[in-house]
């Protein structure tokens, strides 16, 4: 017995020896007002994390998952944990936009390659070297709607927005700007609030105006009842939204029948795989968790798979010997990044600006609360 | 307590305090500093906050809306008018907004930041002062509540002013660990003072009972009022060190959350203990960060292991805890030292 437990322990005195392990942060809002967009990228992480683990000359990445509360001092505090008290060589998070600014001067100051997944604000990627961005931008998402608006010779609009959301604001504005470069005409700007329910002033507005399309870069819970109330008054005009609405269960239970025939623009379709890994991730995402992935999953998995895809190439013994070589090394291939194959696409990141170039976005369509693939736009 | 003791005292604790400060920032990696400088910022707020709630005894909700005042004329004062203008992108920042400027590079203008933040919140207390404390009690609290209401709504709906709902960013880090710790034992010195003084005095027999305390002379309204100013002055200089120290700052930050956080502090340490509020900031915060590994997965407790969020409900649950057994907070409204001084008499 006492041979075995000997036997047992050098063992695994060699093997740690031999495989080292790799830490990778994970800072999300598993608790807090977003909890449950945190909770989605954290399943997805999960699952890539459970199949791609191994490093080709035996090494382990070993995740550690850090809440940030939705709260700044947390995010600070956590990152900071992170990366002098964990030591990771790569941190992904924070999900939202304001959050990842947040830790934009501590990634830069830390020189810890940073990926957030899915934080949208043009601002964060810019003026640092260790922020990489792992989907498109408000300014490319409001893009996409304009021309999809102008390709189908709908030339004038509404845009309703909220206020209250940086996310909802910044998105109006890429509209409007790509949308009167093509010709387009914004008959007139209407805002609301979150947590508005009575929209009639608004839909009272659109109706006088009669526009050709509406934009509503709005989060679901407001798009819901909105469309109620516009549809109610009669008015008919396509309604396209960004991915703020990408919640089709919630539309239908909110607008009913009216929720039918919105459009969205979003990351990824869970029905549509680009890529071979993506079909992959999506069986096993299904068989785990017994529902498609949301988009918070997919983009969770893509912001891994960068890290892991620049781990791979900088574990060298000369640089598991210095944090801080590994660090720079592993932040330079992802800015390097050429052709990943990842879950929402092939991922090709600018090294200059540190955002992915070519991210095509899907435009969805809801129909009977489920979604329906309209079309891909590439930039 | 001679004059000549009590300034003894202060020197003491005062060269104990910044050679802590200096040995720990060299012996703590970043991650115990980065805790500690937000334990510095939060016992500003707190002990601030406990002056106007715990000490004058007006139950008020505003801390939010003073520490976002001062969270953003720091952040207004200290960023260049080119990278506001490339900032404000809901709308073009009013001339006087985007001209204001004091260079964090020359030496003293960000120490200048942090009094004028202080100044303008401890202006708009005063002209609170007026309609607030025509009420008393629970009606003070839904006024004051209001107030920080507003100033959110303010910043949201003024991108003129404040880039509304998208916030500032780019705010130079001046607030360094050493500078946050200075500023914190200066507010507590200070703040202690007054505690300590003849309107501290004053204070504590608004608190005890104003009628009779108007009976006995004491100018109620004036007292009350130079508490509320003398909190948003701290509350504010607090939210300018937290803007630096974070380095963005948008609305949201300054939810009815933060008040509700500092509530908790005081209210944990025990209302009117200056000591508390301290125990209390450094229970809270480090206790939440101490907890961490519970929401780790990877890290094995005994037979379980953590889920990620169990954090907060095991801290809620210890909070619960600490208020079921320790019904007027930790201290009561004592300070530490009057316990170490009633052990002592027993002794004797």
């Amino acid at each position: 017995m006492k041979k075995l437990v000997a036997l047992g322990l050098s063992a695994l005195v060699a093997s740690t020896l031999m495989a080292k392990e790799i830490k990778v942060g994970v800072l999300q809002p598993l608790t807090g007002p977003i909890a449950a967009f945190g909770q989605k990228t954290l399943d997805g992480i999960n699952l890539v994390h459970s199949k791609y683990n191994k490093l080709p000359n035996g090494d382990t990445i070993k995740l550690v998952v850090v809440d940030n509360q939705f709260d700044k001092i947390q995010t600070v505090n956590g990152y900071k944990r992170l990366v002098s008290n964990e030591n990771v060589v790569a941190v992904e998070g924070p999900l939202a936009s304001s959050m990842a600014l947040a830790v934009k001067r501590f990634a830069s100051d830390t020189k810890t390659p940073t990926v957030t997944q899915i934080a949208t604000n043009p601002r964060v990627t810019k003026g640092t070297n260790y922020i990489t961005r792992a989907c498109f931008t408000d300014d490319f998402q409001g893009t996409v709607a304009a021309k999809y608006a102008l390709n189908h010779k709908l030339d004038n609009a509404v845009v309703v927005f909220d206020m209250k959301q940086d996310y909802s604001v910044g998105l109006a504005k890429a509209f409007m700007k790509a949308y009167k470069k093509g010709g387009g005409k914004i008959l007139k700007t209407l805002f609301i609030n979150t947590g508005d329910k009575d929209f009639n002033a608004q839909v009272a507005q659109i109706k006088k105006l009669n526009p050709k399309f509406i934009y509503t870069p709005i989060y679901a819970p407001e798009e819901g009842l909105f469309l109620r109330q516009l549809r109610a008054a009669g008015v008919k005009a396509p309604v396209m939204g960004g991915d703020g609405i990408a919640d089709p269960g919630l539309l239908k239970k909110l607008a009913g029948k009216a929720a039918n025939g919105v459009m969205y623009t979003d990351h990824f379709d869970a029905a549509k795989a680009p890529t071979k890994l993506s079909a992959e991730f999506i069986k096993e995402f299904k068989a785990k968790y017994n529902r498609a992935p949301s988009a918070f999953a997919a983009t969770g998995a893509d912001g891994y798979l960068l890290i892991y895809n620049a781990v791979k190439q900088c574990d060298t013994p000369a640089n598991s010997k210095n944090l801080s070589e590994f660090k720079a090394c592993v932040n330079n291939a992802l800015r390097h990044t050429k052709n990943l194959e990842a879950v929402t696409g092939y991922l090709t990141i600018d090294p200059n600006t540190g955002n992915p170039v070519n991210k095509p976005a899907v435009i969805e369509k809801i129909v009977d609360g489920k979604t329906q693939f309209v079309e891909l736009v590439k930039p | 307590m001679s004059a000549k003791k009590y300034f003894a005292l202060i020197a003491i604790v005062t060269a104990i305090f910044i050679a802590f400060l200096y040995f720990s920032s060299h012996i703590f990696g970043g991650y115990t500093i980065t805790v500690l400088g937000s334990i510095y910022i939060f016992i500003i707020l707190a002990i601030s906050y406990n002056l106007i709630n715990g000490v004058t005894g007006q139950f008020s909700l505003e801390p939010n809306g003073f520490v976002a005042i001062g969270a953003y004329v720091t952040a207004i004062l200290l960023i260049s008018p080119e990278i506001k203008s490339e900032l404000y992108m809901l709308s073009e920042p009013l001339p006087l907004i985007r001209d204001v400027f004091l260079d964090p590079s020359k030496p003293f203008n960000p120490f200048f930041a942090l009094l004028i933040s202080g100044a303008f919140s401890a202006l708009v207390a005063l002209t609170l002062a007026f309609p607030v404390f025509r009420v008393r009690g629970d009606y003070l609290a839904i006024v004051t509540l209001g107030f920080g209401f507003i100033i959110r709504i303010f910043l949201i709906n003024n991108p003129e002013i404040s880039n509304g709902s998208m916030g500032l960013d780019s705010i130079p880090g001046f607030a360094s660990y050493f500078w946050i710790g200075v500023a914190c034992l200066v507010t507590v010195i200070l703040v202690y003072n007054i505690v300590y003084s003849r309107y501290g005095r004053a204070m504590k027999a608004v608190r005890d009972d104003e009628d009779a305390a108007l009976a006995m002379g004491v100018n109620t309204f004036k007292i009350k009022t130079l508490a509320f100013m003398t909190s948003a002055f701290f509350e504010g200089v607090g939210g300018g060190l937290l803007a630096s120290s974070i380095g963005s700052i948008s609305p949201d930050q300054f939810t009815f959350m933060l008040t509700f956080q500092l509530l908790i502090i005081i209210v944990l340490g025990g209302l009117g203990s200056m000591s508390g509020a301290i125990i209390g900031t450094i229970l809270f915060l480090g206790g939440m960060e101490l907890l961490r590994p519970l929401d780790q997965a990877t890290k094995h407790l005994g037979p379980f292991h953590g889920i990620p969020g169990l954090r907060m409900v095991v801290f809620s649950i210890l909070l619960l805890l600490i208020m079921l057994f320790a019904r007027r907070g930790l201290l009561g409204d004592k300070e530490i030292w009057d316990y170490i001084k009633i052990k002592k008499f027993k002794e004797s």
